[in-house]
């Protein structure tokens, strides 16, 4: 049955809500050489026939079909990547790195550097303060060792794993977005 | 609100919708199909012959009947969870019956199944409709109640699009809870960082 590969990405897609798995090279090549196919199969059948016949629109229809299968898998994909973009800052870990494709790649760079741009021109950081702050300073505990930090005033804290300390907000909240931190009530 | 982004039918990129449309649909073949036989499985004819009854998913079919107005191909029946005897049941009881079986995108399914019967189709309609509007007080109902319960036993019987409503309902009950409490202010890890460290953590 056609279109049976470009099924298995959209499953695959439907099935990974909050973690980018590897890029499937392998079933995305299979989509587009079955597409491939049935567009040949297409093309010397309406010239030996120069009729359009339940075959030709059936392929055809699996063509449409695979290319949208395609495109929603790539769509998927890079509306994660632009969330992650939020969720874990400019730079993403290592393993995380190795999941996506060359050209993943290129997109995140890319709206890394259209979203800095943007953020210079207006003059703020959007990705601080995603809700109204209640205080300027929290209690925050650490999770894992992260080195020194310096605070606005001069003073370096040393982040070390199970210790907490008294921080000004806008300092802490993307570490604590990224689980470096963990904000405790006091 | 991340769940609603991805809308159903019109959106082209909705994975809901890709999923919904490969649900079968029985047809019967009105003229014979060259070249088609490998439709049916249980034949190694070349040919489909005319009066084969089969079932093909909803997207061959919509492909085969939209490009050519003058002739048909197929003959298009309607699915059995969707016919009258099973629109019964739904009116009957709308609660009680174990949607996610009948097809996980029930009404998603049952939306494109109306344009595809003349005779039917409107009936079909109002079932679905009906069926939703009966089933979504239980839905509010049970998710503004269970916000930290196990809720499999309530959601299994739940078509896709009623989890979706379910969870956001969950949600909402606990972003209130959150601000009855005076815990707003407090910043969480991402969704999605939590979840790469719980991954991370089974290597180490």
């Amino acid at each position: 049955m056609f279109g049976e590969k470009g099924l298995e990405l959209v499953k695959e897609a439907a099935r990974t809500h909050h973690s980018l798995i590897p890029f499937n090279e392998d079933v995305v090549r299979q989509t587009l050489e079955e597409t491939r196919a049935l567009w040949d199969a297409n093309r010397t059948e309406v010239a030996e026939t120069s009729a359009i016949g339940a075959s030709i629109t059936l392929r055809h229809a699996a063509i449409e079909r695979n290319k949208r299968c395609l495109l929603a898998y790539l769509n998927h994909r890079v509306e994660k990547l632009r969330t992650m973009r939020w969720q874990f800052g400019a730079v993403l870990p290592e393993e995380m790195k190795m999941n996506l494709c060359e050209p993943e790649m290129e997109f995140f760079n890319k709206y890394n550097k259209a979203l800095a741009s943007y953020m210079r021109a207006v003059g703020t950081d959007l990705t601080n303060d995603n809700a109204p702050p209640k205080s300027l300073y929290i209690e925050v505990r650490v999770k894992q060792d992260h080195g020194e930090i310096e605070t606005a005033d001069g003073e370096v804290v040393l982040l070390k794993k199970g210790t907490q300390h008294h921080l000004p907000r806008d300092l802490c909240e993307q570490l604590v977005m990224q689980g470096v931190l963990e904000h405790v009530v006091s | 609100m991340e769940t609603f982004k991805s809308s159903y039918c019109p959106n082209y990129f909705s994975i809901e919708d890709i999923l919904a449309t490969q649900e079968r649909v029985p047809v019967e073949v009105e003229t014979d199909l060259k070249n088609l036989g490998f439709l049916d499985q249980g034949a190694d004819n070349m040919d489909l012959a005319r009066g084969t009854k089969l079932e093909l998913p909803y997207w061959c079919v919509e492909g085969l009947n939209k490009s050519d107005q003058s002739r048909s191909y197929l003959m298009v029946d309607i699915p059995k969870t969707f016919k009258e005897m099973f629109r019964e049941i739904m009116s009957a009881d709308p609660l009680v019956v174990d949607l996610h079986k009948m097809g996980p995108y029930y009404y998603e399914f049952g939306r494109h199944l109306i344009k595809l019967s003349q005779t039917e189709g409107e009936a079909i309609g109002e079932s679905i409709s009906r069926t939703f509007m009966s089933r979504f007080r239980e839905i509010l109902d049970s998710s503004q109640n269970s916000a930290d319960t196990d809720s499999l036993k309530v959601t299994s019987k739940m078509d896709m699009l009623e989890r979706m409503l379910y969870k956001e309902g969950q949600k909402t009950k606990q972003g209130m809870d959150a601000w009855l409490t005076r815990k707003t202010g407090l910043i969480s890890t991402s969704a999605m960082v939590a979840m790469h460290r719980k991954r991370k953590a089974n290597f180490d």
